[in-house]
């Protein structure tokens, strides 16, 4: 529990460190959103105008003050790109990441793990061989070329699934926790339920598909290098039996790798999350950074990945603390 | 030398070094001009297609630029930026996560703090800010994905080096007086090497494919240097009418892809020491 | 022998009805086409807000067009303002007078009156609530409410292309608004053709038919927009029938769907034109030979036709056809590399000239093609060119084109529905640092035309500025291109040029 609270205070400094990072950078990157939002039309006296009404004459770091003087008290501003407040944005948005993000990993344990493990209890099979050329595969595909080819074949030539979007308009489901699925699946409301499986499908195999390559491989060699442990020997000469030593010994030992790569890849999932978004069409906040960033809109931006931030942070506690339950004997 | 185990060194090895040789000898090799335009001839299937023509083996982009040269030439761009990419990347998180993970306290906090507010960066934004700030080019890339990929490394071997410490080699390497340094340099870098080799050879791969993604964003290097990401990028809504401009290239990506794995497997199976004492 | 037969038959036809009914068509409700009841639009920019004056753009305004109106509307086909919401109006000194349409009703019931224009007018210029529009209104001083059916615009100076930044300003109920104050945009209360249902941003943006509308019932009773910016989906979405219109189709594609079963290709003459523009501020481009030599050595009707596949329109003269002030009179420069090394050398560059060609990857179609295509023809006409391709925000920032900072770029202007827009915005001397170019000639022509009132005098010294300007040369005029919509074969729709979709020009037939 010490740990935990040591932790959790020493991500205040490191969380504040990256607020003024992205402010400085978003600040000193060139472009102007009042420019941007303005357009074709605007005249320089339009666009000082406009400056001035939303305060962006000001030093950098009355600003910089002001932002962190509001977030404090939970006001995170106005975006100007979409005049709406970066609270609201978000939360409109979050759930759906997450929604996709959760599917995605979902798809890359339940193809990778499995296969990864039985490649490598099965090392230099036939088998082997061809699930590690399958997972070859998933890593060279760019996955916006994955998105467009799925839609393409599957949405535009075979009409199988929809092509963007989270839910057919007319499909209604009741708002709980703002996760599609498991609100329809409460509301029992079936055919919402499988309208947005349709929408999530494609997305959901497009952003997983990389990293489940990536997760087979890792899970694959890190099998085999435990099963060239001493004490996996040591427990097949004890006469234990081999289903007894794989899951015992082998996957526990082997767990700890697999479990590092996949906090370590939340990150490759929500930057992946913004290509998909993209293009999917999908509401989510991957699609919602792209655009925040190229309308220069800093203070959505700055929420945004300040978010990331300590999602990643948060996800990586979790991690280190499965590790030191997995593997007793590491401590921090 | 030459037994089954050393085939996938061979292969990857020939796959990648074919590749170098592309990328040197490019001008030599490649029968055309890859920025020459001949707009007449603009969208030309392959050669042994109907409607191709023999002066284009490949056949030609929507400028009518002939694919194969640009082929050719997009291996400069590729494996310049895979392998300088991977070899920074590597060097800085290597040694930094072994720092961390063998030093522990002090080292191990503060390069945590480095790392996690990198991690928290998602790796498209890295690139975004430093191409919207120093502009596009080959060196802006290498860098901006270089700051994205060290962490990998960095994470990984501090987590392995994490386990390795408490295991009995590396206490009794100590007991026998062995000093900080030479236990980390002689006992436990060596046996994260499989690890960094995969994700190395991973991460050389995705080097490769996030090129691709900056140029589906419109950003990555200027368009008049062809490189494999930004021909596909580009041939991607041509898919109906054309699709050469896209099989290419995505073969292109795909074949290096697996050279450079097997490679990597091949490796790991002859410098882990482990292995070798087994078989 | 033969009942094993019939079961092995009769087990390999249930296996693939098995797989045909789990593999189900997405699609089944309009498999072949659209219908009365819905149309739906996946269209590449849908309102990122719920605040109607929250933008300045062509196809937000067709959007927001279905709940509300604006008093004046311009006609492309007579190339002149007709009234929508106004049933006339007069121009007199620094006055503009609107007299309202009578027995115009919002869809709370309540009479269209002069105060709702006021009121609307105000949410306009109210840039902390987050309007774009203001600068619309920067030169007019009072807006009066005479009666319950006038509305005089007093302005600072005589303003006769007011009725230009009257188009597009829609008007919302201010019953509606004293109801609900702050949370108006949530509700936004027009007299449109229909009603507001739902607003989903990256979602849904859906309306409702007005069956009480005073201009006539529209044929079709919903119509849902949908943002998808990805070409390769909206086609898929229309081929599929997912999408009964979509728009941007690629022109590459426009061949090969031509021939599809359900669906038609619609193509208009767009109001985007494009350019390369020079800044004088920047060598060479100070020197008039040179930019004449540039214009020679441009050959815009190749790009069009090997780019674009011949779906665009080089423009002859300063602007295009349709625009007001367009004199067919006029000629493009024509293609001749030959002039161009000539005047390249009387201009003191015998040995051709080094140039940077800046451009935004991405923002326009095909742009790095075109850009390509440019470099390589100038190349031929003598100069040495280095393309320059900047992130979008970079482009047209201060350090970019709006601060004067890139000597030689290629560029669209939107909505260019007349050639004032574009004089005044690139050409006279200080509106904008876009070109740097000035001239006092010009100037003077460009201001006593946004005095004049009188439409044929107005165009006559709009001409007379686009002869000079083509002397001149301060730009390469390029092309506008198609705007590219597909529809399915069944829906029958009025065109506009202005990227406009408006539902109650369509029907099904």
């Amino acid at each position: 529990m010490n740990t935990l609270g040591r932790r959790l205070i020493g991500a205040i400094p490191v969380l504040l460190g990256i607020s003024f990072l992205i402010f400085l950078l978003m600040h000193i990157a060139p472009g102007d959103p009042v420019t941007l939002l303005l357009g074709d039309d605007a005249t320089p006296a339009d666009i000082e105008r406009t400056r001035h009404e939303w305060g962006l004459d000001q030093p950098l770091i009355v600003q910089y003050y002001d932002f962190v003087n509001r977030a404090v008290r939970g006001d995170f501003g106005k975006s100007l790109k979409f005049n709406e407040s970066v609270t609201k944005l978000i939360a409109e948005r979050l759930p759906a990441t997450l929604e996709l993000a959760f599917a995605s990993l979902c798809v890359a344990i339940m193809i990778a793990v499995p296969l990864g493990v039985y490649s490598a209890i099965k090392h230099d099979s036939l088998f082997d061989h061809a699930g590690m050329s399958i997972a070859l595969i998933g890593v060279s595909l760019p996955n916006f070329w994955l998105g467009i080819m799925l839609i393409y074949f599957l949405g535009g030539q075979l009409n199988l699934l929809p092509v963007a979007g989270r839910i057919e308009y007319g499909v209604e489901v009741k708002t709980l926790t703002g996760l599609y699925l498991l609100d329809s699946l409460l509301t029992a409301n079936f055919a919402a339920f499988w309208n947005v499986l349709q929408h999530l499908l494609m997305p959901a195999f497009t952003l997983g598909s990389a990293l489940a390559a990536i997760v087979t491989r890792i899970s694959r060699s890190s099998v085999l290098e435990v099963m060239r442990q001493d004490y996996v020997t040591t427990a097949r000469a004890k006469g234990l039996s081999e289903t007894n030593v794989i899951w015992r010994h082998i996957l526990r030992n082997a767990l700890i790798t697999i479990v590092t790569i996949l906090g370590l890849q939340l990150g490759a999932l929500l930057s992946g999350s913004v290509i998909t978004e993209t293009v999917f069409s999908y509401p989510g906040i991957g699609d919602l950074l792209i655009q925040s960033i190229s309308a220069r809109d800093y203070k959505l931006t700055q929420v945004l990945i300040l978010m990331f931030a300590i999602t990643y942070f948060v996800v990586n506690l979790l991690i280190d603390l499965l590790y030191s339950w997995i593997d007793p004997r590491i401590k921090f | 030398m030459f037994s089954l185990r050393y085939l996938k060194v061979w292969v990857g090895g020939a796959i990648l070094l074919l590749l170098c040789v592309c990328g040197v000898a490019a001008p030599l090799l490649a029968p055309r001009d890859p920025q020459a335009q001949t707009l007449e001839d603009r969208l030309r299937p392959p050669r042994w297609n109907e409607n191709g023509s023999p002066a284009y083996f490949l056949g030609t982009d929507n400028l009518g630029r002939d694919m194969l040269s640009r082929i050719i030439y997009g291996s400069r761009i590729s494996l310049i930026v895979g392998a300088a990419t991977v070899i920074f990347a590597g060097l800085v998180g290597c040694t930094l996560g072994a720092i961390a993970g063998y030093f522990g306290r002090g080292a191990d906090e503060v390069v945590s703090k480095i790392s996690e507010i990198f991690l928290a960066f998602p790796f498209l934004l890295i690139a975004i800010a430093i191409m919207a700030f120093l502009g596009q080019g080959v060196g802006n890339l290498i860098m901006a994905l270089m700051l994205s990929r060290w962490v990998q490394y960095c994470r990984v071997v501090r987590g392995e080096v994490l386990s390795l410490k408490q295991r009995d080699f590396i206490t009794a390497a100590k007991a026998l007086g062995g000093r900080d340094w030479y236990v980390l340099l002689r006992h436990v870098l060596p046996n994260t090497f499989a690890s960094v080799t995969v994700i190395a050879t991973f991460g050389m791969a995705i080097v490769i494919i996030t090129e691709a993604s900056l140029s589906f964003l419109g950003l990555g290097v200027p368009v008049h240097i062809p490189t494999w990401g930004s021909m596909l990028s580009e041939g991607r809504s041509y898919i109906n009418r054309a699709p050469w401009l896209t099989i290419f290239p995505g073969l292109a990506i795909f074949i290096t892809v697996f050279g450079i794995n097997l490679l990597g497997d091949g490796l790991r199976d002859i410098f882990d020491p482990k292995l070798r004492r087994q078989r | 022998m033969r009942t094993l037969i019939d079961r092995r038959s009769f087990l390999k036809t249930s296996a693939a009805l098995a797989v045909s009914a789990a593999a189900g068509r997405y699609v089944q409700r309009n498999a072949y086409g659209a219908s009365l009841d819905r149309v739906t639009i996946y269209h590449t920019s849908v309102a990122d807000s719920i605040n109607p004056y929250n933008h300045s753009s062509s196809p937000i305004y067709g959007q927001w067009q279905h709940v509300m109106e604006p008093l004046v509307e311009l006609d492309y086909k007579k190339q002149d303002y007709v009234g929508v919401l106004a049933e006339s109006w007069q121009f007199q000194g620094n006055k503009w007078t609107f007299k309202l349409k009578k027995n115009i009703k919002f869809h709370n019931g309540a009479p269209l009156t002069s105060k709702d224009v006021a009121f609307s007018i105000e949410k306009m210029r109210d840039e902390k609530g987050g309007s774009l529009q203001a600068s619309n209104f920067k030169d007019v001083t009072e807006v009066q409410t005479p009666d319950d059916l006038t509305v005089v615009f007093v302005t600072k100076q005589p303003l006769a292309i007011f009725l230009d930044r009257l188009e597009n300003r829609f008007i919302l109920s201010k019953v509606a608004g004293d109801k609900f104050g702050d949370k108006l945009y949530d509700n936004p209360i027009g007299t449109g053709p229909y009603k507001f249902v739902s607003y989903q941003r990256g979602g849904n943006m859906v309306f409702t038919r007005n069956d009480e509308y005073w201009g006539g019932k529209a044929a079709i009773k919903e119509i849902v927009f949908r943002k998808v910016t990805e070409d390769a989906a909206r086609l898929a979405a229309l081929e599929s029938g997912q999408a009964d219109f979509i728009n941007n189709v690629p022109d590459h594609e426009v061949a090969r769907l031509q021939k599809h079963p359900r669906i038609r290709i619609d193509k208009i003459e767009g109001l985007r034109m494009f350019f390369l523009a020079f800044n004088m501020a920047f060598k060479p481009w100070d020197n008039k030979l040179v930019r004449q030599a540039a214009n020679y050595s441009i050959d815009a009707p190749a790009i069009v036709k090997n780019i674009f596949d011949g779906i665009g329109y080089p423009i002859n003269g300063p602007v295009g056809a349709n625009v007001v002030g367009a004199d067919p009179k006029l000629k493009r420069y024509p293609y001749d590399p030959q002039k161009s090394k000539e005047l390249l050398t009387k201009a003191g560059f015998p040995n051709g000239c080094d140039i940077q060609l800046y451009y935004s990857a991405g923002r326009y179609p095909k742009d790095r093609e075109v850009c390509q295509v440019v470099s390589a023809q100038m190349v031929k006409g003598g100069f040495r060119v280095e393309l320059i391709s900047q992130e979008w925000a970079l482009f047209w920032d201060k350090q970019g084109v709006n601060g004067g900072k890139l000597p030689f770029y290629y560029i669209g202007r939107g909505s260019l529905t007349d050639a004032d827009t574009l004089y005044d915005q690139y050409f006279r001397t200080g509106t904008t640092k876009r070109t740097n170019y000035s001239n006092p000639d010009l100037d003077k022509l460009v201001e006593e035309q946004q005095k004049t009132a009188d439409q044929k005098k107005r165009i006559a010294i709009l001409q007379n500025a686009g002869k000079m300007i083509m002397e001149e040369a301060p730009f390469i005029p390029l092309y506008n291109l198609a705007d590219i919509y597909g529809v399915a074969r069944n829906l029958v729709w009025k065109m506009r040029p202005d990227e406009k979709v408006l539902g109650w020009d369509m029907s099904i037939k």
